[in-house]
């Protein structure tokens, strides 16, 4: 009996194996006008851009028929795009305005019409350096220390309507390095999905994911103090399993726990371009090659509407690769706003605040002990 | 108003005449097992009024005083008639004997709610028997799986159990065991449901017109009924088969007083598929369901019922790598490279995945008077779904060790605590009157996470742990209901209900009022026309995120800002029985579906769970179809022809993030399907069975191009385009979708067929059953997909879908003894 039942299980696994590919037609969807751009009230350089729907990749359009209406009346029109196939519109508007764009090309007409968000209200920031800051790095399921910008804002609601907002960030760090030079080292802030979403975030996260009674989580629990007006929850992951968690790269929120009042965040930035402390120096002669630094952390927040919004938290999915299981799934259907065509036209208001953290500062030298190697601590 | 007219409407119904009437009621039971049997008949001759007994084998009958010719019957039974002078309420239980001539696989469909006789449209019961026949998926004869070739059910990916009924969604369904909801219904991620037919009793399937006592979900209910145990004598049966074994167990503990049933079933499915596995890799896949009921006879007019169903399933999944060095700094320098050691790294990591059901549930029947039947239940149902993965590190070297271990899970759970009072009423012959109520206290956890780190390096230890807790949702679900069926006169049967349920969440408060109406009428002893009206609403979700059926699809309750769904049908149908044991039905459903939830564009569980209510919309779906049925009995040869003409669309607002607001078929919205279900017995030792299916394609989403989209921030491949006041918009490339579900899927057609060969051994009976899922081979898509990369990972210049068939034909063999 055990020898049939054995022949029988091998022999059903056996034809059960096998398996097949077959290849499928579907109707072309090529040569659909696609619209897209981040107006931004206030602006005089608003950039769209105008392409069709490709096989391999879309296909860049640059004469077409691009119309900015604003509250009915035409504002400035482009019937072409630049040497970079931009189509760049320097007519300013404002929140309040009903903005239209449409855009005309091959017998096509794409648009989309909205009215302009509000500014935030009474906003405010702060930086402050913070050396060697524990956090919770969900990449590695981890505690790490790393330097950070401690970025601390308020601003007040727009209404106690649904609204919805993007941290804006972004940092200039100038160094005068030893040979005099002044050069931009870097124009942008080092995005990484991972270690972004763990310090930027660590208030809402914080508050939502740990509860402990270890000394970082204490350390953390200060935060909540001190920050009780917190964001939705969209601001921190959604989950911690590995492999599934959505990373909210584009730091969308909305005011579903600040309606119609103030909201003060603490985000954190790791920094690697953060002042050395010291440097060591041979002599006294060095001291005027110490390097200068400079740090400059703009912080903004922009009011979005509702489909930018969620256009940007689909995007934030496709980040964190919360798709790349289509076959399951089936192809994931854009978010977009644009009537008559695809892609986004996304109005937005953003307050910033220009803050300078350090401004052309040296570090301390230090001159090493005659015991002591000094080249090696000097090209330490 | 609409209660009061109903009041004055049953009141005017239950009125009863001058003349002076007796209740005869009772018992009607198996002879040999004592197991009670529904929906016997009890006719009498000379009044021409019947009854039939309800889900416990209860009946009563309400008759003007004289003389008495009663015939108690059910299919597959030798028919009893007793004659005698009614004069008082009298009580006669009834046993009746297994008719071995008729041995036959049968269709019982004479039942007071389901079935061409019933009063409504669109229900039927299931026999066991018929479920045991069909054959199906590596011989693991289905409840839902034979469910799933009825009219008006399409199945999910082929050989899983997933269903949806008459254009609503998986979640829409209402299963109840021995009146307890189940959540999950199914083990091996959908291709096995929880339900062993061994320990089934009776299963009764509503798609339209549902009785008033069942409410809170918004396409059917499947109410299953599992066996009490024989009372008389001890018996069983055992079954082996490929990936699986059950055994049941029955008889009395008490005899005529008290008795057991129960049933286990497990997988080997791990042992079978160990053979395959590399030694460095441990894969482990488990589960059993267990049955147990408990049954004990008070008295005539008393009896108490203990039913526990318990399932669980393992996964895991270890990995061991030994094989990895790494160079440790070893000595006084650490920056001496010439004292640095290779020392070998154990590395494990893996992933389990649990989840179970846990449901006891308490009943008590109680005879309040011979016209008052009374059913009370107590039921408690857990459901939990546990998730972690670990990664386990170290090595050791002298006086250096490092030990690390960083485990991370995530858990859901459900708790249903209900209460349920069922009353039957039956004033006259002409009215059967249930009323009742129902509390359910829910307790969703949607997700709790925890996570532990434990790092020993050269014995310092730095060991953390953090926890979350998902908002639990708690949830007051209180229903009333009341319904009469009114034999108005002989070719004239109306069936008036309604039910009022209030979901009570922490802010906010839904109430519902459900009417349900039926008519019926026969012009013809073989012929009736039906048609009816059925409202239901859903106050829970199951959040999915693929088709196939993952312990991850979360159960959720609606909240402040989701409406409860709702769900309006009407049908209409037309049902034949003038040929010798054959059954004709045609109908006809418009189902209007309120309130449906759809994710946003962009939007999925997978890794979006933290705030799904968000996430989805609200929009509408409709639902129509018509349906015909040809079903044979009795008979050698016994079956069913069904046939399904059906579409079903989804709609929501143009502002609600869902497909720019256009209308878009509903994923299994097949338009033809075809289900040829028969059993045929050769002879008394060899007997057939067959089952073939056709559904035309079901609806996938694909995409073939692809379009711009702009994003505000770097990222990993966006190019970036630089802008007036100093900053950037960057764009990239992303599949185009035109619209949801844009594409359909091919046809699809199944064949599975079973040959079982009984023999008589000296103390048991011997049954080898050898099936065959999808008999020609039939490369029918399950899923379909843009192949994007080859298999060496490069981007293929012109992509093309590929379809994958998970399912080619699949043979097994079941032995089981029965003694």
């Amino acid at each position: 009996m055990k020898k049939i039942i054995f022949l029988l299980s091998a022999l059903t696994f056996f034809l059960s194996s096998c398996k097949e590919d077959i290849e499928l037609n579907l109707e072309s969807t090529v040569g659909v006008l696609c619209v897209n751009g981040f107006l931004y009230a206030d602006c005089d350089s608003n950039v769209v851009l105008v392409t069709e729907t490709g096989t391999a990749s879309p296909r860049e359009i640059s004469n077409a028929g691009v119309k900015m209406f604003i509250n009915g009346t035409l504002a400035e029109e482009k019937t072409s795009a630049d040497s970079a196939g931009r189509y760049i519109l320097r007519k300013k508007f404002f929140p309040g305005d009903i903005v239209k764009i449409e855009v005309d090309y091959g017998g096509k007409t794409a648009y989309r019409e909205a009215q302009v968000p509000e500014y935030v209200k009474d906003f405010e920031a702060e930086v402050t350096l913070e050396r060697q800051k524990t956090y919770y790095n969900s990449e590695w399921a981890d505690f790490d220390k790393e330097d950070m910008y401690q970025i601390d804002l308020k601003f007040t609601d727009v209404s106690s309507e649904k609204n919805y907002y993007r941290l804006y960030l972004d940092e200039y760090t100038y160094t005068v390095k030893y040979e005099h030079e002044r050069q931009r080292i870097s124009d942008t802030v080092y995005i990484d999905g991972h270690e972004y979403i763990s310090n930027r975030d660590t208030v809402i996260y914080t508050q939502k994911k740990i509860v402990g009674d270890h000394s970082y989580h204490d350390y953390e629990r200060t935060i909540i103090n001190e920050a009780p007006s917190l964001c939705d929850e969209e601001m921190t992951t959604e989950n911690d399993l590995i492999d599934m968690s959505v990373y909210n790269y584009y730091r969308v929120f909305n005011n579903s726990r600040f309606a119609g009042g103030k909201c003060s965040m603490r985000v954190y930035d790791i920094c690697h371009n953060v002042p050395e402390e010291t440097k060591y120096v041979r002599s006294e002669d060095d001291l005027e090659y110490l390097p200068e630094y400079t740090y400059i952390q703009y912080v903004g927040i922009e009011t979005i509407d509702e489909d930018a919004y969620y256009f940007l938290k689909t995007l934030n999915g496709f980040e964190s690769g919360s798709f790349d299981t289509q076959e399951l799934t089936g192809a994931i259907k854009m978010y977009r706003n644009v009537s008559g065509g695809s892609g986004n036209i996304i109005f937005a208001a953003r307050k910033t605040k220009v803050i300078t953290v350090f401004d052309h500062v040296k570090p301390t030298p230090v001159f090493p002990d005659d015991d002591d190697d000094d080249d090696y601590y000097y090209y330490k | 108003m609409k209660f009061k007219l109903l009041v004055l409407f049953l009141c005017a119904g239950l009125s009863v005449s001058a003349q002076q009437k007796f209740t005869i009621s009772g018992y009607i039971t198996d002879e040999k097992s004592s197991e009670t049997v529904i929906g016997a008949t009890i006719y009498d001759n000379n009044t021409k009024h019947g009854a039939i007994t309800n889900v416990f084998g209860f009946y009563s009958l309400t008759l003007p005083a004289g003389s008495c010719s009663l015939k108690f019957s059910y299919v597959g039974y030798t028919p009893q008639t007793k004659e005698f002078t009614l004069n008082k309420d009298t009580v006669i239980n009834v046993k009746l004997s297994e008719n071995n001539e008729l041995q036959e696989i049968e269709v019982t469909a004479k039942k007071e709610d389901a079935g061409v006789q019933a009063t409504g449209t669109g229900s039927m019961d299931i026999p066991v028997d018929i479920i045991k026949h069909t054959p199906s998926l590596l011989g693991e004869t289905d409840v839902i799986k034979t469910l799933q070739l009825t009219p008006g059910v399409q199945q999910g990916i082929g050989g899983s159990a997933a269903f949806y009924v008459r254009g609503g969604g998986g979640d829409e369904n209402l299963v109840l065991l021995d009146g307890a909801p189940v959540y999950k219904i199914d083990h091996l991620f959908g291709f096995f449901s929880v339900f062993t037919p061994e320990a089934v009793k009776r299963v009764t399937f509503y798609k339209s017109a549902f009785p008033a006592r069942y409410n809170g979900r918004t396409s059917s209910v499947v109410d299953v009924r599992t066996k009490d145990g024989d009372m008389q004598k001890f018996h069983g049966s055992f079954a082996i088969g490929l990936l699986t074994s059950r055994i049941n167990l029955e008889g009395p503990i008490v005899k005529d007083k008290t008795s057991f049933s129960v049933s286990a079933r497990t997988t080997y499915f791990s042992a079978v598929t160990k053979p395959f596995m590399s030694k460095d890799s441990k894969f482990g896949y488990w589960f059993y369901d267990l049955n147990l009921k408990l049954n004990h006879k008070f008295s005539d007019k008393d009896r108490l019922f203990f039913s526990l169903y318990s399932g669980l399933d393992k996964y895991k999944d270890d990995y061991k790598d030994d094989e990895y060095e790494i160079s440790l700094p070893y000595g006084k320098n650490e920056d001496d490279y010439e004292n640095y050691v290779r020392v070998p790294l154990n590395e494990n990591y893996g992933t389990k995945l649990n989840w179970s059901n846990f449901i006891p549930s308490l009943r008590w029947n109680h005879v309040f008077s011979s016209r008052l039947f009374a059913n009370s239940t107590i039921n408690y149902n857990h459901y939990k779904m546990n998730m972690s993965s670990y990664d386990e590190e170290s090595y050791k070297y002298d006086t250096l060790s490092f030990y690390s271990y960083n485990q991370s899970e995530y858990n859901s759970e459900i708790e249903d605590l209900g209460i349920i009072m069922d009353f039957d009423y039956m004033p006259s012959p002409n009215h059967t009157v249930k009323f009742g109520v129902n509390y359910l206290y829910h307790n969703f956890m949607p997700e709790t996470t925890n996570s532990v780190l434990k790092n020993h390096e050269n014995s310092v230890k730095t060991d953390t742990s953090a926890s979350t807790k998902g908002k639990p949702s708690y949830a007051n679900e209180l229903s009333v209901y009341a319904e009469d069926d009114w034999k108005i006169c002989e070719k004239l049967n109306f069936n008036l209900g309604f039910s009022y349920t209030l979901f009570a969440l922490k802010n906010k408060n839904y109430g519902n009022f459900q009417p349900r109406v039926s008519l019926k009428y026969s012009p013809l002893k073989y012929l009736a026309f039906k048609t009816s009206y059925s409202r239901m609403s859903q106050c829970v979700h199951l959040l999915t995120s693929a088709p196939i059926s993952l312990p991850t699809d979360l159960w959720v309750p609606i909240t402040d800002k989701i409406k409860p769904e709702t769900a309006d049908q009407i049908s209409c149908g037309v049902y034949f029985t003038k040929l010798k044991n054959w059954e004709f039905s045609f109908e006809g459903y418009y189902k209007k579906l309120d309130n449906v939830l759809e994710y946003k564009d962009g939007m999925s569980y997978l890794g979006f769970s933290g705030s799904w209510y968000n996430l989805v919309a609200s929009g509408e779906g409709v639902s129509k179809g018509l349906e015909f049925l040809a079903q044979k009995t009795e008979g050698r040869a016994t079956g069913w022809i069904a046939y399904t003409l059906s579409k079903s669309d989804r709609e929501f607002d143009r502002g609600s993030g869902v497909n720019d607001g256009k209308k878009f078929p509903f994923t299994y919205d097949r338009r033809h399907n075809v289900n040829i279900v028969s059993a045929f017995k050769i002879n008394g030792r060899v007997d057939i069975d067959l089952s073939w299916t056709f559904y035309s394609g079901a609806c996938a989403t694909v995409t073939q191009s692809k379009m711009e989209i702009i994003s505000p921030e770097e990222n990993d491949y966006a190019e970036f385009t630089e802008y007036g006041n100093g900053g950037y918009i960057y764009h990239d490339n992303a599949s185009y979708v035109p619209s949801r579900n844009n594409y359909r899927l091919p046809c699809s057609h199944v064949l599975c067929a079973g040959i079982s060969f009984h023999k008589q051994k000296t103390h048991c009976e011997r049954i080898w059953n050898f099936s065959f899922y999808n008999l020609y081979n039939a490369m029918n898509p399950s899923f379909v997909y843009l192949k994007n990369y080859d298999d060496f990972g490069h981007e293929i210049e012109n992509p093309s879908f590929k379809k994958i068939t998970i399912l080619p034909l699949i043979p097994s063999f079941t032995l089981t003894y029965k003694f």
